[in-house]
This record gives C-alpha cells, structure tokens and sequence, in this order.
C-alpha cells in the first residue's frame, strides 16, 4: 500500500459524527475564562485573609512575649507562606507559556520549568518540612506545660501521622514531576 | 477578532484537528474528542493574540501539537492503565466492525492508529501532519525546525509506518 492511499484514507475518516457546535466551544471557553479569574482572586483572597488571621492569632493570645513559642510558630507560618507563595509564582509561570510557539520551543520552555520545578521540589521543598517540623517540635515544651496530658499526647501522635502523611504525598507528587521531565527530556532528543 | 473569526476558523480546522487528535491518541475517540474541544477554547482564548505573523492553519497547528504533548505527559504517568484501556477499546471497535461488516478501510484505520502510537512524540506530530497534507514548510514552522531536517524526518517516520502497517 503506497503513501498517498494512506493519506486518502486518514483524510477520509468520519469525523462529522463528534463535531461539537461553536456555540458550545465558546460558551465554554467564556466560562474557562471566568472560572480562571475568579480563581485567582479567590486564591489571593484567601492567602490575605490567611495572613490576618495568623496575624491577629499572634498579637491577641500574646505569644510575642515567650520566645520559644514565639519563634516555633513564626518559623511554622513563615514556611507554610513560602511554600504558597513559591507555588503560586511556579504555576504562574507554567500558565504563562505560549501555547502558540512552535513545538520545539514550547517543549522547551516546559522542559525548563520543569528543571525549575526539581530546584524546588529536592530543594526547598524538603528545607520547608524540615523547618516547619522543627518549629513545631520546639512547641513541644509549650504544649506539655499549657496542655492536658491526654491532649499533648494527641497533639505528639497526630503530628507524627500529618508529618509522615505529609512526607508521602510531597514524595508521590515530586515522583510524579521528576517522571513528568524524563519525558519532555525524551520529547525533546527524539 | 469577534465570534464569527472564530465559527470560521472552527468549521475549517474541526475535521483535521479532530484527526489530528486521534492519531495521537491512538484512535481513542473520547480523549480526542475531549482534547479537539480543549485546543479550540485555547484558540479562542488566544485569537486576540493572533497578529498575522504566520498563517492561520500554523497557529492553529501549533496551539494543536502543544496541547496533544501535554495531554500526552499528563497520560504518560498514567500510561499502563492507558494504554490498556486503549488496547481494550480499539480491541472492541475491531469486533464489532467484524461481526457488522469487515472492511478493509476501517482495518487499515485501526493498522494505522496502532503504528502512529508506536512512534515517538515529535515524529507522530510530524506524521499527522503530513497525514493532513499540509505543506512542508509550513509543517516544519510547526514543529520549529528546518525544513532539511524535517524531509530526512518524514522519509524516517513514512518508512517505518508503511512497514509497521504492512506487516
């Protein structure tokens, strides 16, 4: 069989039968837009309420005033905002490449986020857990005093489970990316 | 650029982009379908940004290839359990297409299908194009690389898909 009655062929598929009407297309494409704004808003929102809601915690139960807690749970909100905003700014990012360049180039620029991505997710990433947790061990003491002992045992054994709970999901989802670059890497030498 | 820009760019390219996709998909008619409406809100989206710089059909081909290689990589992690689910549909079509009237077209379609998923990524873009008889210099403004490059590439890609199907 020779090249052009392959081409007749692919070209004379039926493809009537899943045609889908424009008005659909951009109603949908409107409402994608919509969705989109508002979600960034919505993300801004909550990120600005977040901050003054810790804020507010901090000035009002006074932890200022004891270093050890003070530091513990600065260092556990400080992390847990870097990481959102460090998420934020990478998905921003991943949003802002052209969907109009040439294969070559787009392939290459999602290669290059993704590189980005690994500085984060081996880097960082782990460096925020590790001081997240930290933070929240030098609480321990503080617990122990102002708590129950029933509850300061909840609070141990539950920390545990969020910790390595929270350890394997940073794991599946840096997994996931790392698998993500071996193929754009492979895309881009074929 | 208003609505009817977009109706007209959408009933010329909604059949080839359409087969574009299953070609990537290897025939799977849902995930093309799903992923042929995905590249259309795109160019919607992205129309105003349209400044003429190339052709039309080269942006549109360009938003196509560009989103099939990312559906691509989100289905790559997923890829065993894909790949069986193709399998197990193309594998369906085919016995109903017997038992109701066996053709030799739809036989080759499937043949075809089979082949262009075998290929790597940037090949199987470069096939279905050519599949689309689009022209080679538009195709390799596509694809971003010239277009010596792109002839040694479709004498490749055109050699071992005719072997694979005649196989």
């Amino acid at each position: 069989m020779n090249f052009e009655k392959l081409c007749q062929n692919w070209q004379n598929q039926d493809t009537q039968s899943t045609q889908t009407p424009s008005n659909d297309i951009i109603k949908k494409a409107q409402l994608q837009t919509q969705k989109l704004k508002h979600k960034k808003w919505w993300t801004i929102g909550i990120l600005s309420f977040t901050c003054l809601v810790l804020i507010a915690f901090f000035i009002s139960v006074g932890v200022y005033k004891n270093w050890r807690e003070s530091i513990g749970l600065s260092l556990m909100i400080a992390m847990l905002l870097l990481r959102v905003i460090v998420e934020l700014i990478s998905k921003s990012h991943l949003q802002n490449i052209e969907q109009t360049l040439d294969f070559q180039s787009y392939v290459s620029k999602l290669n290059h986020y993704f590189k980005n991505r690994r500085w984060i997710h081996l880097l960082l990433t782990p460096l925020i857990y590790v001081v997240y947790f930290g933070g929240f061990i030098s609480m321990f003491p503080v617990f122990k005093a102002q708590l129950s002992e029933g509850f300061y045992h909840y609070i141990l054994i539950s920390g545990g489970v969020v910790f390595m709970g929270l350890g394997l999901f940073i794991g599946y989802h840096i997994r996931k990316e790392l698998k993500d670059l071996l193929f754009l890497k492979r895309v881009l030498e074929s | 650029m208003t609505n009817n820009n977009f109706e007209d760019i959408y009933k010329k390219f909604q059949a080839p982009i359409y087969r574009l996709c299953l070609g990537y998909f290897g025939g799977n008619q849902a995930l093309a379908s799903d992923t042929c409406q995905e590249i259309f809100i795109k160019v919607w989206q992205n129309l105003d940004r349209f400044k003429g710089q190339s052709k039309v059909s080269t942006w549109v081909y360009r938003v196509a290839v560009n989103t099939c290689i990312n559906v691509l990589r989100s289905a790559e992690y997923k890829r065993q359990n894909a790949e069986f689910y193709i399998s197990k549909m193309s594998k369906a079509l085919e016995d109903s297409q017997d038992s109701e009237e066996s053709t030799s077209k739809n036989e080759q379609l499937q043949a075809m299908y089979r082949c262009i998923s075998i290929l790597k990524p940037k090949d199987r873009s470069v096939i279905l194009l050519v599949l689309d008889q689009e022209p080679y210099e538009q195709i390799a403004e596509i694809m971003g690389i010239s277009e010596n490059n792109l002839r040694v590439k479709i004498h490749r890609i055109k050699d071992k898909l005719s072997k694979c199907i005649n196989s």
